[in-house]
């Protein structure tokens, strides 16, 4: 199955891309997608996953515009958006 | 209050006529008190669009003086203001657009020491904090109090905003579980990414205080100014969140 993958804020910087398609077996997870992301775009992995390899707390994950957590099946999920949190005004 | 004065239908007579509104808006309005913590690019547009729309008490929480490179956004301030606490620029230029509007500045930003006492008879807060301890322990109030929240945020050209109706809709404790990792300083923003969501804001407050409109409830406003995409995603209420979840 292919996904549309989003990345907003600092994350878009990091993929160098606004968006992408990615490729997934069918049954793959929230977790697998980011897992696949991480091997084709290192300077993501940081932004994507912990330090045991699951997926960081702090990363939103929005499947077809809904929230979704690390073991959500993506099957017949159209687009991923993935978010680092953002905050508002400097001091 | 329990009627306009003259004064009042000339003032707001652009925002009478809005179907829904109405004097019976305009006195909820009046009758408002308001907390926004920080008066900068995001919280200066709201508090400077909540004193236009006749919200009658504003408690501004932000410390710190004046610098110069808060002048990109921060509308409320000016260059003359440099080195001045910003809070008493921003409650100067308030009281300068509507002296009808009280002001209650406190050059102290959100903590959780000071929350309690920062919410104290507010009917509304909005948070326009960078730092997510402040962001959080002000939705821990807000929920604990029932207090309705408005949490904005801004990166670069993209900016967010959640509405919080405790135990109603999802809190900003439901959508970060846990405090995300230290958050820079500064960032990369345009005034008018932060103009944009503090209007939003501001909107999103009238509605609240005067009952009009749908809010936004268990959804996150996402928008990006690059290619003007604004989009809403859904968010729910988390059983185990640790500030509305079942067991608090």
């Amino acid at each position: 199955m292919t996904i549309t993958v989003r990345y907003q804020a600092q994350l878009r910087q990091a993929a160098g891309v606004a968006s992408e398609s990615v490729s997934l077996p069918k049954g793959a997870t929230v977790l697998d997608l980011l897992r696949t992301l991480a091997e084709q775009r290192p300077a993501l992995t940081a932004h994507l996953l912990g330090n045991t390899g699951g997926k960081r707390p702090s990363l939103l994950v929005f499947a077809d515009d809904h929230q979704v957590e690390a073991t959500q099946s993506l099957n017949g999920i159209v687009e991923v958006i993935l978010m680092t949190p953002i905050a508002g005004g400097l001091f | 209050m329990a009627a306009l004065e003259d004064e009042d239908r000339l003032r707001y007579a652009w925002q009478l006529d809005i179907a829904g509104f109405g004097e019976a808006g305009q006195l909820r309005l009046l009758q408002a008190t308001v907390l926004i913590t920080r008066a900068g690019g995001v919280g200066g547009c709201v508090a400077y669009q909540l004193a236009a729309a006749g919200v009658g008490r504003l408690r501004l929480a932000h410390g710190g003086p004046l610098r110069l490179d808060d002048l990109n956004r921060q509308l409320l301030m000016s260059q003359a203001g440099i080195g001045r606490p910003r809070v008493e620029l921003a409650a100067e230029r308030l009281h300068a657009l509507n002296p009808h509007v009280r002001i209650e500045p406190i050059a102290a930003n959100a903590s959780p020491e000071n929350v309690a006492q920062l919410l104290d008879g507010v009917d509304l807060v909005v948070s326009c904090a960078p730092l997510f301890a402040e962001r959080l322990a002000l939705n821990q109030e807000a929920v604990r109090r029932g207090i309705p929240l408005i949490d904005c945020a801004m990166y670069e050209l993209e900016f967010q905003m959640l509405t919080v109706l405790p135990r109603r809709s999802a809190c900003l404790a439901c959508l970060y579980p846990e405090e995300p990792p230290a958050w820079r300083r500064r960032f990369p923003v345009f005034g008018a990414v932060a103009g944009t969501v503090g209007c939003l804001g501001a909107m999103e407050a009238i509605k609240l205080l005067a009952g009009l409109g749908e809010p936004l409830m268990n959804r996150l406003l996402l928008g990006d100014l690059r290619d003007m995409s604004f989009r809403r995603v859904g968010v729910e209420r988390r059983p185990d969140c640790a500030v509305c979840g079942a067991a608090v």
